[in-house]
């Protein structure tokens, strides 16, 4: 905020008011990134520090400890077909339950019930499987598909009713519907007739019909390769992930509910003076954003092999809350939490190689998340800016805008993150006051 | 001015950072590698990975890991100890994956991965596993027999048959040397999930508790739940207020902690199980458990090592004729017995115990797996 107030730098480099788009654009993409950019490698200094001071494995030098750690983080999730098919598999979940965090945030809301959302997915799609085995597959896996997610809509929608018409703040009505949703899953979980009979807190498995192909299985059947179905599990669920994020971009970006949501993120008052109704739009968003935590859950049920549920897995299951990083590290924009979930996910999974050969403890990544996600909100760079040497700094001005701020915090109105091309800059038009309701 | 000043402030942070990794980095690393094998050969190269709740859980993860570092001073091969963080059967293979490709042998904990390590012993057919309170399965969980999955079990029964022959006994002296007892001669047991093992544990609690006293109640509940304490002790207080059991024998792992908290809470007594839960995690001791049924996982993991180890390149050898005739680990070989217990266990209830435990050892007594009506 201070930078609006602040008279502008460094006059006498003015450009010229009218760049070339491209040339606007890349400005801009290179401001956004520089936040996530700088939190990230923050974030790696400190847990290098951690790594240093922890000294876990103490065959080799500290020095080259870190080293090792991070290679095997990084090879681990992305240095060979194996790691990159298990990144994936962190990927998926972790991809739809961000854009559910990630249009939430476009509107001003917090959902930080993408865990319970997707808990519910999961568990009304294993009841639905596991009650209706006979149907033939085509019948079978689209209506299992259709039911998490409507089960999700549900879920986010009561936070969003509570919240568009009562005004209970959607950060409590969420947790609290997690947990509702945890329990009542594991109690689902025990009880006939989904739970196995063989002693086991689990749900039975899956039949065939209402399991998704591997990718690999799919291969080898089609272009005759010889993948190994076993170590390469990611699923068919990629493509429901790519076609969900063109979903999500069309309709930010493309639609002008996707538009009257954002104007509402940025400030409720000029939507409300605009005619956007405001109710119906925080309970729209509420109810989009679960399906897509709901879709999460139920492909990640019918993908991946178990093809079951075990009970208290979805209460210790990090994806939800990892959902919520990877979207403000994204900067809610479809390319940024992509991009995030990727690297967030290869983290996820890359640990596990951290752990084997450097012998890091697991929790170093949470570390770093968690790290990651502070150096994001506390906003270091404009106190670095400041201490920059003169030809450092540059005229880009202001930090770009995170499109979601509370509505607490003040809108920021100029600059706007990158969104794809051409994406509308953030004007209110006055509509026909007959809309407002 | 003020820009210099920042100039210097940062310049100097930078140097103190290269500073503390130049300083770390020429730590000497001498003292600190693992000393080169003795042995001619190489060892074989074991790991395990844990199941959730980490390496200080108290219980398996942390006894297995006891055994494992024994194993690992006695024979020096690198460690490789990799933590489950989700109980999901992708997160058991991946985890076994990765451990499979550094070490010769791995040995998963907990009954929870019996299908995980089921697949990828199959994935790696020259490498060994061993599971902790499992075997590998077939689709509908019974026992299947692979040439390279070494099951290790123990018998639970004859722990719990020696903490209920402390129990009766202690519930047929009466008040006068049991001072806490309520004196409606009913005992408790408060299980995690009615899964084998607690089943095991239960059944010779209930058996020898009434060997020793006939006439004894023995109230039993299942909270479904072992981590969390609050279910456990809404259970216990439950068999306390209205079964009026003054003796609660815990069988729920992290969730059964709360047992003994409520065992404290009423001044009744408690009994521990599958390590001495006599003391807390800070050494501050828990007032209400007499003993506790202890599973020497620690044993077991300890000798799968020592069995892989002196295996050699024999064809078969010490841990292939255990993979095909498995003994359970029981009183005989150190796998299960009971902790000291406290001082407010009267004489003859200890050896009352103790005298089950030769029956037992002897064959004379057979406690039964399944709970007696």
């Amino acid at each position: 905020m201070a930078e609006l107030l602040a008279p502008p730098e460094e006059t006498s480099e003015r450009r010229p008011p009218v760049a070339s788009g491209l040339r606007m654009g890349l400005r801009a993409l290179g401001a956004s990134l520089v936040r996530p950019l700088v939190a990230v490698i923050f974030a790696f200094v400190a847990g290098a520090i951690v790594i240093l001071i922890t000294w876990p494995d103490k065959t080799v030098d500290p020095f080259t400890n870190v080293i090792h750690a991070y290679t095997t983080l990084f090879t681990g999730s992305y240095g060979s077909l194996y790691s990159l098919s298990n990144t994936l598999v962190e990927v998926i979940p972790l991809t739809l339950a961000s854009l559910s965090v990630a249009i939430s945030f476009r509107t001003g809301l917090f959902n930080i019930g993408a865990a319970g959302q997707l808990a519910a997915g999961g568990t009304v799609a294993d009841m639905i499987g596991l009650t209706h085995q006979s149907w033939p597959g085509w019948l079978l896996v689209p209506t299992m598909i259709v039911a998490g997610t409507a089960a999700g809509a549900i879920i986010g929608g009561i936070a969003g009713f509570l919240k568009a018409w009562r005004g209970a703040h959607e950060v409590v009505t969420t947790i609290m519907l997690n947990w509702i949703v945890f329990w009542v899953s594991d109690y689902i979980i025990n009880s006939n007739p989904f739970v196995t009979p063989f002693g086991t807190p689990e749900t039975k498995v899956l039949p065939i019909n209402a399991q998704l192909p591997s990718l690999a299985a799919l291969s080898n059947q089609w272009f005759h390769t010889h993948f190994n179905t076993f170590l390469y599990t990611v699923d068919v669920s990629l493509f429901f992930v790519i076609v969900a994020v063109i979903v999500y971009w069309l309709l930010i970006a493309r639609t002008t509910f996707g538009y009257e949501l954002r104007v509402v993120g940025q400030n409720q008052q000029a939507a409300k003076y605009a005619g956007i109704p405001i109710k119906r739009t925080i309970f729209l968003v509420m109810i989009i954003s679960g399906a897509f935590s709901g879709l999460a859950g139920a492909l990640n049920l019918m993908g991946q092999p178990g093809y079951n549920l075990a009970a208290q897995a979805y209460s210790q299951l990090p994806t939800g809350f990892d959902a919520i990083a990877v979207a403000l590290l994204g900067n809610t924009t479809t390319i940024g939490v992509v991009i995030s979930s990727l690297f967030l996910g290869g983290l996820r999974s890359g640990s596990t190689d951290m752990q084997a050969v450097a012998h890091v403890d697991p929790n170093l990544v949470l570390v770093i998340e968690a790290l990651l996600l502070f150096f994001i909100t506390a906003e270091f760079i404009p106190i670095i800016r400041r201490y920059l040497p003169a030809w450092m700094k540059s005229n880009r001005g202001r930090a770009p805008v995170v499109p979601a701020r509370p509505a607490q915090a003040m809108a920021e109105l100029a600059g706007g993150g990158v969104d794809g091309a051409g994406e509308a800059q953030n004007e209110v038009v006055i509509t026909d006051l007959e809309k407002e309701q | 001015m003020r820009r210099v000043s920042g100039h210097a402030r940062l310049a100097s942070f930078l140097v103190v950072i290269s500073m503390l990794f130049v300083a770390c980095g020429s730590a000497t690393a001498g003292g600190g590698g693992t000393p080169t094998s003795g042995t001619t050969t190489a060892p074989v190269t074991v790991g395990i990975v844990t199941d959730i709740g980490g390496l200080n859980d108290g219980g398996f993860n942390q006894f297995s890991h006891l055994g494992y570092e024994q194993a690992r001073a006695k024979w020096h091969f690198p460690d490789v100890v990799l933590q489950s963080t989700v109980v999901s059967d992708a997160e058991y293979k991946a985890k076994l994956t990765a451990a499979a490709n550094q070490a010769d042998m791995v040995i998963g904990i907990g009954f929870n991965m019996e299908t995980a390590i089921t697949a990828v012993a199959r994935q790696f057919p020259n490498k060994k596993f061993a599971i902790i309170d499992g075997c590998a399965v077939d689709a509908n969980f019974n026992c299947i027999n692979l040439s390279n999955v070494a099951p290790l079990f123990f018998k639970e029964e004859q722990a719990g048959c020696l903490v209920g022959a402390i129990a009766g006994q202690m519930e047929v002296d009466g008040k006068a040397k049991a001072p806490k007892l309520l004196g409606y001669n009913t005992i408790g047991a408060v299980g995690g999930q009615a899964i084998p093992p607690v089943i095991r544990y239960i059944a010779g609690y209930k058996y020898c508790a009434k060997l020793v006293d006939p006439s004894v109640n023995v109230v039993i509940g299942y909270s479904n739940n072992f981590t969390d304490p609050t279910q456990c002790s809404a259970i216990a207080d439950k068999q306390y207020s209205i079964n009026h059991a003054d003796i609660l024998f815990q069988v729920a792992g992290g969730c059964g902690i709360g047992v003994l908290d409520s065992a404290t809470k009423h001044g009744i007594y408690s009994i521990g199980v599958d390590a001495d839960q006599s003391h807390d995690s800070t050494g501050a001791i828990r007032p209400s458990v007499i003993t506790s049924a202890i599973k020497r996982v620690d044993t077991a993991a300890y000798d799968i090592i020592n069995m892989a180890e002196q295996q050699g390149t024999a064809a078969t050898g010490p841990y292939t004729s255990f993979v095909n005739n498995p003994f359970k680990f029981d009183l005989s070989n150190n796998g299960v017995g009971f902790a000291t217990p406290s001082s407010q266990v009267p004489q003859d209830a200890v050896a009352k115990a103790m005298a089950l435990e030769a029956e037992m050892k002897s064959g004379k007594l057979v406690p039964p797996e399944t709970i007696p009506s």
